[in-house]
């Protein structure tokens, strides 16, 4: 990189997307025609790393954390907008009956906005970091889905995007589910 | 420092059911602090935002005119949050009005003939008008005065009493109209309101000026109509509808190129919209 | 004029003797960023920064506002009437601001305080606040504010400008608030007025030399607002948007606003919000229709009302100070600079424009 009066060399991983670093689906994998040879995907690459850092904290801890995550949103919803799987009619934020989130920045409302999308979007969300891209805020904004990419593959062996046939983990039933949550 | 968003208190005095499928009602207001009806003063045309505590405000045209004293009306269809509450709303209970809002143009139409075209619930702020104009201290301020009104069925027409008694008058001609009836006792016209317009209303000339509300469809067939009869479009008054929150040009949300329909509207000459970018 | 030397080790002094005398205000690290923010006691303004990645509009129009409060209780004497809140409005300085955001302060005071109608939330806050700017010795390349009305060292709207010498700042006195507000810091030091001009003169010149870009605004009046409207560009322009709204919430010249209630139980609030011509509930009708329903509508409502409703409406510059957050930030890019130079030359090859 080269500039008025600098020079300098910067390593890819450096500059690469959060996102791109951990990625395990270099090559398309669905295409009609391939431009170019097959890459080698990334081995030995540990994608949930930073999920597993905010799992191991106390749960004031956690709280802090995304307290902290979220002070800078200004809640423009760049990140919904941006993102592929965001393909509801009228967002849950923009229906006024009934009004399920309010308008203004109450700290409430703008946790209610990350929450419920990050659910919104579990199963779905194929870790693209478009919502990270868009945050003008500089907000780590995949934090909040990647643990429930995490979860779908850890529960369901299911990850986004993969095929067009099979349907994703939350509008499926199968009989060997786990069902914790219902004891 | 005065704050334009601080409604004026007011009483749901009374409340009328206007139409068959129960969709419009109008609200009399009474005023609690009767300074505040002074500071109040209205013409026809204009409207006010009706604000609901705990719901929101909405922009509603003032169907009373600034002749009828004590008291405001306005005519509400049920739509969405604000509106639907307001429907739910007892004698009794307090809302707020905030206004008048917009402008209006009655000095550009005294001494003049006024041609009042209306259709569907539209014809709130027209009934103001007509009252206004009516009244034995403004009626020598006008020539004549027409007035084309209709709505899908009988059913469906404002204010049908008040109609009714205009029909007789011979200081207005009036000319109701329905899309349709199979009421064997119906007396009035038959036919949409672009139709009647043509058979009905003057000829256009300089002194003659044509009041247009109503649905979109209504107006956008209507013109051709008045373009016929040799209408000026600066001849032609037009009211806009918009979404708007502040209603006085400061929130942004309602403007059509560089005017703001809250302030520098709702009405509109024909002339003034043709330079006007065509979204609404 | 007059010109005060403050050597910067007297600067946390005069600090902390203004402080109870205002409220004060300055930038400060935020994550990767700079933003304004009240400073606490013996706070210093991070006064190494650039700009702030929000604007600091919201010293005087908050992205959410309360107007007014009321209570539901049928009980409760007045209830349903809504009522004013009392609101500190002592004064407060707004230390380092730079001067094409505070040259935004004095566009947007024509849509917030008109003849007929003042906005009293937005109007007392403005009087109540005292601007210290910043002049601008290092800009962004994205920072095209000498043709969009100001500069790095601008001085309307301002009370004070200071400009870093390095080991002292120089103040311009403006306005006998900047005068009583230096006073009561106690800098004392008055430098010799023709010393002063030339050093600032200088770096003047310096820092207006490296602002990199430039749009072009002096055929935008005598444009048709309709040929412009009906323009076939809009599309290209739109193509990539997402109608994010970002461009707009972080502009400090972007006034719009929702208003909505809020209702905890019994009591509620009357608030007003940052809202944005880029959202598609902004303009639609409760009936569901919405004369801005596509992208390219709303993208070009931004762009018109910017550089040419304006325009058409106040006679006089465009609705952009040229700070370039809207591009810093854009996530797809969109640069108002070269919208503003197609809007500019739109048909100019053609005599029937003029
Ligand atoms: C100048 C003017 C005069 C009007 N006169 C009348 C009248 O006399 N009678 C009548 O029944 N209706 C009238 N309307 C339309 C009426 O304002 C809307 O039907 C009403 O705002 C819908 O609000 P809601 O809360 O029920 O709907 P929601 O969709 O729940 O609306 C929520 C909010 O959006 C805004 N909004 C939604 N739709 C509109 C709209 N079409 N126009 C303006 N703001 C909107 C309001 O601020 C409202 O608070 C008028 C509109 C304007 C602009
Ligand atoms: S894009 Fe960033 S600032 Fe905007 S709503 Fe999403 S997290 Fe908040
Ligand atoms: S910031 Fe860019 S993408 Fe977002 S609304 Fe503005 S122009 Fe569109
Ligand atoms: S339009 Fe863009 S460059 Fe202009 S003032 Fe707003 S944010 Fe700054
Ligand atoms: S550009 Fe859009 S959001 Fe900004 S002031 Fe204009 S209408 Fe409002
Ligand atoms: S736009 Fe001009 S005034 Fe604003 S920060 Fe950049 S150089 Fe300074
Ligand atoms: S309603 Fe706010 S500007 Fe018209």
């Amino acid at each position: 990189m080269k500039g008025e009066g600098f020079e300098k060399t910067l390593k890819k991983n450096d500059v690469l997307q959060e996102n791109c670093k951990i990625c395990m689906h270099r090559n398309p994998v669905i295409y009609d025609e391939l431009a170019a040879d097959l890459l080698d995907e990334q081995k030995d690459i540990d994608r949930y790393e930073d999920v597993r850092k905010i799992e191991d904290m106390a749960t004031e801890n956690k709280w802090k954390y995304f307290e902290d995550l979220l002070s800078p949103c200004i809640r423009c919803y760049a990140c919904r907008n941006a993102c592929p799987l965001c393909y509801c009619p009228t967002c849950f934020v923009d229906e006024s009956k009934p009004q399920w989130v309010g308008k203004s920045t109450d700290p409430v409302d703008i946790r209610t906005f990350h929450f419920l999308r990050a659910y919104h979007c579990a199963g779905r969300c194929t870790d693209c970091g478009a919502c990270e891209r868009a945050c003008p805020m500089g907000i780590k904004v995949r934090l909040f889905t990647k643990k429930l990419e995490m979860d779908c593959l850890e529960l369901y062996g299911w990850e986004a995007g993969l095929s067009l046939d099979e349907r994703p983990p939350l509008d499926t039933y199968r009989p060997n589910d786990p069902e914790d949550f219902i004891k | 420092m005065q704050n334009p968003y601080l409604p004026y208190p007011v009483r749901i005095d009374e409340i009328i059911t206007e139409t068959e499928d129960k969709n419009l009602k109008t609200f009399k207001l009474v005023f609690l602090n009767p300074d505040d009806e002074e500071k109040f003063s209205y013409m026809p045309g204009q409207f006010a935002e009706l604000s609901v505590a705990g719901k929101g405000e909405v922009p509603i045209g003032i169907a009373s005119s600034p002749t009828e004293k004590g008291y405001l009306k306005f005519t509400v269809n049920k739509v969405g949050l604000v509106t639907t509450c307001l429907h739910s709303m007892k004698p009794g209970d307090i809302i707020g009005v905030r206004g008048p809002l917009g402008r209006h143009l009655w000095d550009t139409l005294k001494g003049k003939n006024v041609v009042i075209i209306g259709g569907g619930f539209a014809f709130t702020t027209l009934r103001s008008s007509i009252v206004y104009m009516l009244d034995p201290l403004n009626r020598m301020n006008f020539k004549d005065i027409n007035a084309i009104y209709g709505s899908r069925s009988p059913g469906m027409l404002l204010y049908r009493d008040e109609l009714a008694v205009w029909e007789t008058r011979d200081d207005i001609n009036m000319h109701i109209t329905v899309d349709g009836t199979d009421d064997p006792d119906w007396k009035y016209n038959v036919g949409f309101v672009p139709t009647i317009t043509e058979q009905k209303a003057p000829p256009g000339n300089s002194d003659t000026y044509a009041l247009i509300c109503g649905p979109p469809i209504m107006i956008k067939f209507t013109q051709p109509v008045l373009d016929k009869l040799g209408y000026a479009h600066d001849h032609i008054i037009m009211s806009l509808e918009m979404r708007m929150k502040c209603g006085i040009g400061i929130c942004g949300r309602c403007n059509i190129g560089k005017e703001y329909v809250c302030k520098d509207g709702p009405i509109f000459t024909l002339a003034e919209l043709d330079n006007m970018p065509k979204e609404y | 004029m007059k010109y005060i030397n403050i050597d910067k080790k007297n600067w946390a002094g005069g600090l902390e003797n203004l402080y109870g005398n205002y409220r004060l205000f300055g930038p400060a690290k935020n994550n990767k960023h700079h933003i304004f923010k009240e400073l606490g006691k013996g706070e210093l303004p991070d006064l190494n920064y650039l700009n702030t990645l929000p604007s600091p509009k919201s010293i005087a129009f908050p992205q959410s506002e309360t107007m007014f409060e009321y209570s539901l209780d049928e009980n409760k004497k007045g209830h349903h009437i809504l009522k004013e809140i009392n609101k500190d409005y002592s004064p407060r300085a707004l230390i380092g601001i730079r001067p094409c955001d505070a040259a935004s302060f004095l566009l947007v005071k024509r849509n917030f305080d008109t003849p007929e109608y003042k906005d009293p939330y937005w109007l007392r806050a403005y009087e109540a606040t005292i601007f210290i700017g910043l002049a601008c010795s290092s800009p962004y390349s994205t920072c095209f504010c000498t043709s969009a009305g100001c500069g790095p060292f601008h001085e309307d709207g301002l009370d004070l400008l200071l400009v870093d010498e390095g080991k002292n700042f120089i103040a311009k006195i403006l306005t006998p608030r900047g005068e009583k507000f230096i006073k009561s810091a106690g800098w004392e030091t008055e430098a010799d007025p023709t010393v002063a001009e030339k050093i600032i003169k200088n770096m003047k010149i310096k820092a207006e030399e490296k602002i990199a870009s430039f749009v072009s605004t002096d055929q935008l009046k005598n444009k048709s607002t309709t040929r412009l409207y009906d323009a076939t560009f809009w599309d290209d322009i739109a193509f990539a948007c997402i109608n994010c709204g970002t461009c707009t919430y972080v502009c400090p010249t972007c006034w719009c606003f929702d208003i909505q209630d809020e209702v905890s139980r019994n009591s509620g609030l009357r608030m007003r919000n940052w809202d944005s011509c880029m959202y598609p509930l902004f303009t639609i009708h409760g009936t569901g229709y919405n004369p801005r329903n596509t992208k390219v509508q709303r993208v070009r409502q931004r762009f018109m009302h910017k550089l040419k409703y304006y325009v058409d409406r106040y006679n006089d510059g465009i609705q952009c100070v040229g700070c370039g957050r809207c591009i810093r930030l854009c996530p797809v890019n969109i640069d108002i600079r070269k919208v503003c130079d197609i809007m500019n030359n739109y048909g100019s090859s053609s005599r029937l424009e003029t």
